[in-house]
């Protein structure tokens, strides 16, 4: 549904695979001068059975289902049971981005798996906090910290 | 465990947008969701308002608020949000807003009461990735302090001698995502008479100019300083204009419109009393 995937294979280091989309987002047609940057995704294989899904742009109700569609369906594609949602680029996320993760993370609970956000922005810690799931959601500041919560168990449950 | 068969339920989009099209569904969901508030006391003024977002009125959030007197004189007062914007989410915010009064008016208290509300959603919802921030209120008799309970809601401003601020207190997660988790409560004593702006996201989460930039709560508190009714002119009109005023506001720093749905709620305790 209006997603565009590049397969870009063969890239470097320790990833398998290597594709990148723009989830155009379906805002409807609107008079509002600014349109909302694109949302970016980028999926990395980052370990065994553990994908990065690099996530950059605005989350909101118009996108965050074709998000969560995309990565649910990347791992299940790769057999992914761990997932890191690297949200350095996300300059805003509103509640509809929070169901997609909870989503996201329940698919992967279910499967013995688990979910770990990287390095979340301001604005996306303050609507964790706000929401009081910044302790149903591991975060972590660095890759290496990310993947430590995954391989200690699907319920990693401290934070950083 | 939820089972399969509520997913069994879902509508194609073709057919709900039909439902919403007939004969006003949407006004129909819409009075179930953002009812007429029930305070006697003529010394208590609630102003209301809602805003659809940019979505078009063609499907309402599943944004509610209510607010009810007791025989005892106490005020208990509720908003609350379901994540998604289908006519399913609105429904179940109908549906939650009527619980809630429902209790209310059989005199639960709140502990037990907003147990049962979360097992209405649990039971209630289509999709099981639905939840519900909220936050609750009780106004004491004598109307001098205020209990809050919270879930992941965002926090109300209050303004009274002091001036005006957020209330902080401590939340628990959104509605239908940790059953059995405590509702932790905020006790409020304000200062003199008061007021206290109730409201959704949307409120808070506009756009603000052609960045990326939004209002957040800090800007909606400054709004809140800069329209508030200014002291001498503290009729119950002047604080009904002022809701509509701040929506009004906060919709043209969004460029117009609002990319979510909006509700609020103010409440006033009138000045002397």
């Amino acid at each position: 549904m209006g997603a565009v995937i590049e397969n870009l294979q063969g890239a470097a280091l320790r990833r398998r695979w290597y594709c990148r989309a723009v989830l155009n987002d379906s805002h409807p047609q609107s008079t509002r001068p600014p349109d909302p940057p694109p949302l970016l995704l980028e999926l990395l294989g980052a370990g065994r059975g553990c994908l990065r899904a690099i996530v950059a742009g605005e989350i909101d109700y118009a996108n965050a289902t074709t998000l969560q569609t995309q990565i649910s369906a990347a791992c299940a594609e790769r057999g992914a049971q761990a997932l890191v949602l690297d949200l350095a680029g996300v300059e805003f996320m509103d509640s509809s981005g929070l169901r997609a993760i909870l989503h996201l993370q329940r698919e992967l609970v279910d499967g013995q798996g688990g979910l770990v956000l990287l390095d979340p922005t301001p604005q996306v810690r303050g609507i964790l906090t706000l929401t009081g799931l910044d302790r149903q959601l591991p975060a972590a500041d660095t890759l290496e910290h990310a993947e430590a919560l995954l391989g200690g168990g699907e319920h990693a449950e401290e934070g950083p | 465990v939820e089972t399969g068969a509520e997913h069994g339920r879902a509508r194609s989009p073709a057919g709900e947008a039909r439902a919403w099209e007939e004969d006003d569904g949407g006004a129909r969901v819409e009075r179930g969701l953002l009812p007429t508030p029930r305070i006697s006391d003529p010394r208590v003024w609630v102003a209301s308002g809602y805003r659809p977002g940019r979505r078009g009125g063609a499907v309402l959030g599943g944004d509610f608020f209510d607010a009810i007197e007791l025989p005892d004189g106490t005020i208990r007062a509720v908003i609350g949000d379901v994540s998604g914007h289908s006519a399913d989410e609105a429904a179940l915010g109908a549906c939650l807003r009527i619980a809630w009064r429902t209790l209310t008016l059989a005199g639960e208290r709140a502990e037990r009461l907003l147990m049962v509300l979360e097992r209405m959603l649990v039971y209630e919802r289509h999709d099981e990735d639905s939840f519900a921030t909220v936050c609750v209120l009780n106004v004491s008799a004598d109307r001098r302090s205020l209990e809050m309970r919270l879930a992941g809601h965002p926090l109300p401003i209050l303004v009274d001698r002091g001036g005006a601020r957020l209330v902080h207190g401590a939340t628990r997660a959104p509605v239908g995502l940790e059953a059995r988790s405590q509702w932790p409560v905020t006790r409020i004593e304000p200062d003199g008479g008061w007021s206290l702006l109730l409201y959704t996201d949307g409120l808070v989460e506009g756009h603000v100019g052609e960045g990326s930039e939004r209002l957040g709560a800090d800007g909606l508190l400054e709004l809140v300083r800069e329209l508030r009714p200014a002291r001498g002119d503290e009729g119950r009109e002047a604080h009904e204009a002022f809701l509509a005023g701040l929506i009004e506001r906060v919709t043209e720093l969004g460029g117009g419109e609002l990319s979510d749905d909006v509700a609020a709620m103010w409440l006033t305790i009138a000045p002397g009393s």
